[in-house]
């Protein structure tokens, strides 16, 4: 357990229950403390600014090549099967849907949560990061991480989506700019006000869930490790958590777009 | 994740561009959203009513040879039960709708409801704001419990069609039947005759035939047949004919004869009329005389009348 990490909470009443609700307490913390002005000091733009690079700017290139590479394919697959049973004019509408709706803020969230490490969901201390941003609150380093985690995952979901449409459009038209008009109606199509306020809201709570879930489940591993529980167990844990939050994340938008 | 042991140069910077690009692009995709869906289009409003709603949905277009030229904005049910489908159409394709137009709805068995427009006058006044046109409906799911009765129908039909008891059944035994007689020694005339033995009658009769045709035409154009008898018969027929024409020609002269007896005879009717003139006026003389002795006679008798 970091030092610098946030103070655990009084135990309750042991339990799953109890464990959701301190869970989400210190998330709520944490979101509280990184909407904050009096946070944002020059120190802590600096500290954030260092960690978006670090895990905004870092994971960007792969997952911009992977999620292409997931574009095309997809892509690809679409097309050639809408062709076969002669319905291609709803392949550019599923492609839309199923990549830019569906799986690349999913994707994206996925790919910061593992790539940034649920293990160091606190980074390592110093004596200038131990500096709590906020009095008695939250400490710098853990503040810049939270809040560039979720930078993080709304880039890469905007930037995998802008790339998306672009291949959808070239797999579907070519490379020609006479299809621009249907691809915008049939953008236009996609993204009703409910869908697109739906993606919206996915994306930016994606970004809260990866970004507070696993700093938030660190007092609780900091307690489990004093109580001899296997460090590693409790790493499962906050992983099994974040993925709970995120499919139910994700179900919900499903409910508010087709229901 | 570890903290960095090196200082990134310009963090903060790299930091603020990749903020700046992503928020940029996501108000660049908002904006281009909001215009694919005509916010910034100027509009005007046609309603279409039709009588049920199901395959509409806010946003699909309403098309004009095949080009979008409006877009359902919502749909509302009206007081009297009927459906209003509100759209949107942008000013510059509303000269594609005129006062004439026809609207339908058109929905297929797989894939989206289709609302067209059809124009077939463009020199028609264009179709005013807020206009309410009723659409016509062609919906092949519709067709559905139809054609599903007729094909029960059909099928219920080829059941009796093929039941065990069914005519058409029945029929083709025997037509099964026919054709396996067909196929025995005496070929379709058995099938036609119901069994071979008729078959063999038939063909008996057509044997006996041939044979009296034969001994028929031995008799008649054989030597000395009918045939050769009429020949003779003709021959001789002809040379009475010629005796009778010789008698004939006899008989004509007879008959001129005749004529010259009769003119003769015809002369000799005049003179007979001439002595018949001279023989009565000799009558009549004598009679004048007898006359005369009566009245000179003493035993004349008295002819006087004596009048009361």
């Amino acid at each position: 357990m970091n030092g610098n990490a946030l103070p655990a909470p009084p135990r309750g009443p042991a339990g799953p229950t109890a464990g959701w609700w301190r869970m989400l307490h210190v998330a709520a913390l944490l979101l509280a403390a990184s909407l904050s002005p009096a946070a944002w000091t020059r120190a802590t733009r600096r500290a954030v600014a260092d960690q978006v690079c670090l895990t905004a700017l870092r994971t960007l290139p792969w997952f911009t090549l992977l999620s292409g590479l997931l574009s095309l394919v997809l892509v690809h697959i679409v097309v050639v099967t809408a062709q076969s049973y002669g319905l291609t004019q709803f392949a550019l509408g599923t492609v839309i849907r199923v990549l830019v709706v569906e799986l690349l803020p999913l994707a994206a969230a996925l790919f910061v949560a593992l790539h940034g490490g649920l293990a160091d969901a606190a980074p390592a201390a110093d004596a200038e990061d131990e500096t709590p941003a906020v009095t008695g609150a939250i400490p710098r380093a853990l503040l810049a991480q939270v809040v560039a985690r979720a930078v993080a995952v709304v880039a890469l979901a905007t930037l995998a989506g802008g790339i998306a449409l672009l291949l959808a459009y070239l797999g579907v038209y070519g490379f020609t700019p006479w299809g621009i008009a249907a691809f915008t109606r049939t953008v236009g199509q996609v993204f009703d006000p409910i869908v697109l306020m739906s993606l919206g809201l996915k994306t930016a709570l994606f970004a809260v869930a990866v970004a507070t879930v696993p700093a938030a489940c660190d007092p609780e591993r900091a307690a489990d490790a004093r109580a001899g529980e296997a460090a590693a167990g409790a790493t499962l844990h906050a992983t099994v958590r974040l993925f709970a939050v995120l499919i139910a994340v994700e179900t919900l938008s499903l409910v508010a777009e087709f229901f | 994740m570890k903290k960095p042991n090196i200082p990134i140069p310009h963090a903060e910077f790299k930091a603020a561009a990749l903020v700046a690009g992503t928020a940029a692009l996501i108000v660049a995709f908002v904006l281009y959203v909001l215009s694919a869906r005509g916010f910034f289009e100027d509009t005007q409003r046609l309603v279409l009513v039709t009588d049920n709603s199901e395959g509409i949905r806010s946003g699909m277009d309403l098309s004009f040879s095949g080009f979008p030229v409006g877009r359902v904005n919502r749909v509302e049910l009206a007081d009297d039960g009927n459906v209003r489908i509100l759209i949107d159409v942008p000013t510059k394709d509303a000269r594609w709708l005129r006062e004439s137009s026809v609207f339908t709805l058109e929905r297929s068995l797989v894939g989206d409801t289709r609302l067209r427009a059809f124009s077939a006058i463009l020199a028609d006044p264009p179709l005013a704001d807020g206009a309410e046109r009723p659409v016509l409906r062609g919906d092949a799911g519709e067709q559905i419990p139809q054609v599903m009765a007729a094909a029960k129908a059909l099928l219920e039909n080829l059941e009796r069609m093929t039941a065990a008891d069914a005519p058409l059944n029945a029929a083709l035994g025997h037509l099964q039947s026919v054709t396996a007689r067909m196929q025995g020694r005496y070929g379709a005339l058995a099938g036609v005759l119901g069994s071979d033995d008729n078959a063999q009658k038939v063909i008996a009769a057509i044997d006996r035939s041939n044979a009296l045709l034969a001994k028929a035409d031995a008799r008649l154009f054989g030597a000395g047949g009918v045939v050769d008898g009429s020949q003779a018969a003709v021959a001789e027929l002809h040379g009475l004919l010629r005796e009778v024409r010789d008698s004939l020609r006899r008989v004509d002269a007879i008959l001129a004869d005749a004529q010259v007896v009769a003119a003769s005879a015809r002369g000799a009717s005049a003179d007979l009329g001439a002595l018949r003139s001279e023989v009565e006026a000799s009558v009549r003389k004598a009679g004048r005389l007898i006359d005369e002795i009566n009245a000179k006679w003493p035993f004349a008798r008295d002819t006087e009348i004596k009048l009361p």
